[in-house]
């Protein structure tokens, strides 16, 4: 094994040992994007496990100095826009939030559904900000140098975002 | 972090609440991991629209093969570090002594190894399922949170010794210590004490430490660290 012990293998050492404590550290954060994005609990395990596999077979571009949840926040939108695209949700019965049609109803909604439902009215730019600064913390600033973005486009698309998210809830609450 | 774009108090008590729903079980967690593992190692033609314990179940043997097999290749070493990987009981709980609690060196225990699944595996556990009561194995770290909040460890001490900073990676591993003595990530906690120390210039300590890593995970895909 000693020939083959080249510096290739040893990188692949060193991003498999990385992943591992990158996919726990970030497991929930991608399920939480996940269901924001429309996949439901009877799909979150598969869905959640293609993200992975392909941020593993990405892991050499993945900067530590970056934010994780910016890089995989690319991923998870991909696979759940598939996800809606492909109707794989059809297998199961959509989310309330899908067919809320009155105030009544709307009130009913748990947070998630309320949430789900507002970012399914946005577009990717929109969906990113929102999600990474108001919901995940993310900073601004963190959030422009990680998209490569000016800070005002980010500040831009964040109220542009917000408004756009609570018209869609006050539109279906109509 | 600076917050200098703060949402209205209507979104900001929506966001806040939303939350709060999201739970997600260990099991879910074991679930997918197991799932990654099979995928990266098989290939994405067996990946496709599979995931979950059946298909852990199926892939088990052939991961066997695999790994057997994997040393006579060009690319053996990339293969049987992935395999070694997916076969490792990365989520049964591990029986570890915790080394170095104090200066003489001490033994650290290797888990046994995780037992294959048997042919009726159990089926793919929904998020919604995080409540339910989980096998006594799982029971002891039954918070949700547990296992992401020992990984947020280390992957903090791994982003700062990425960074240049040694000591803050050291301090990372020590937290880790104090915090999980029996933790399940105690394999990547002391690859990367041991790789802080040596950052760190303390090469004495980063050998005798590795000493017992060797002795305690003879298999690890870090090798010698």
């Amino acid at each position: 094994m000693t020939t083959c012990e080249t510096k290739a293998s040893a990188l692949d050492r060193a991003s498999a040992h990385g992943f591992r404590a990158f996919f726990v550290a970030n497991f929930d954060f991608v399920c939480k994007t996940l269901r924001r994005l429309g996949v439901i609990d009877a799909d979150l395990a598969d869905v959640a496990q293609e993200v992975f596999v392909v941020a593993h077979r990405s892991f050499s571009t993945y900067d530590p100095e970056r934010s994780a949840k910016t890089w995989l926040f690319a991923f998870a939108r991909g696979y759940a826009s598939n996800y809606r695209r492909l109707g794989w949700h059809r297998r199961a019965e959509m989310p309330d939030s899908a067919r809320a049609s009155s105030q009544r109803l709307l009130q009913k909604l748990d947070a998630r559904a309320k949430v789900a439902l507002g970012l399914a009215a946005l577009d990717d730019e929109k969906t990113t900000v929102l999600v990474l600064h108001d919901m995940e913390g993310l900073s601004a600033a963190e959030i422009a140098r990680d998209l490569g973005v000016p800070l005002n486009t980010v500040y831009t698309r964040i109220r542009a975002a917000r408004e756009a998210f609570k018209m869609a809830l006050a539109e279906e609450a109509l | 972090m600076t917050e200098a774009l703060p949402p209205d108090e209507d979104l900001a008590t929506l966001f806040r609440a939303e939350q709060a729903e999201h739970v997600f079980s260990d099991a879910l967690r074991a679930t997918v991991l197991r799932g990654v593992e099979s995928a990266v190692l098989l290939g994405p033609e067996v990946a496709v629209g599979g995931s979950g314990a059946a298909m852990v179940a199926k892939a088990w043997t052939t991961k066997m093969v695999v790994l057997l097999a994997a040393g006579t290749f060009v690319f053996g070493a990339t293969v049987a570090t992935i395999a070694t990987r997916a076969l490792a009981p990365v989520i049964a709980p591990q029986a570890v002594t915790p080394p170095l609690a104090t200066p003489a060196p001490t033994a650290i225990v290797a888990p046994p190894p995780e037992a294959p699944p048997s042919a009726n595996a159990p089926p793919v556990v929904s998020a919604t399922e995080g409540a339910r009561p989980r096998p006594p194995a799982a029971s002891a770290e039954s918070v949700p949170s547990t296992l992401a909040r020992e990984g947020e460890i280390i992957e903090m001490g791994r982003a700062a010794l990425a960074r240049g900073r040694p000591a803050d990676a050291l301090g990372a591993a020590d937290e880790h210590k104090r915090m999980f003595p029996r933790g399940r990530l105690t394999e990547e906690r002391e690859e990367l004490a041991i790789r802080a120390l040596r950052a760190a210039g303390m090469s004495d300590e980063a050998n005798s430490r590795a000493a017992l890593f060797l002795k305690a995970y003879p298999a690890s895909i870090y090798g010698a660290p």
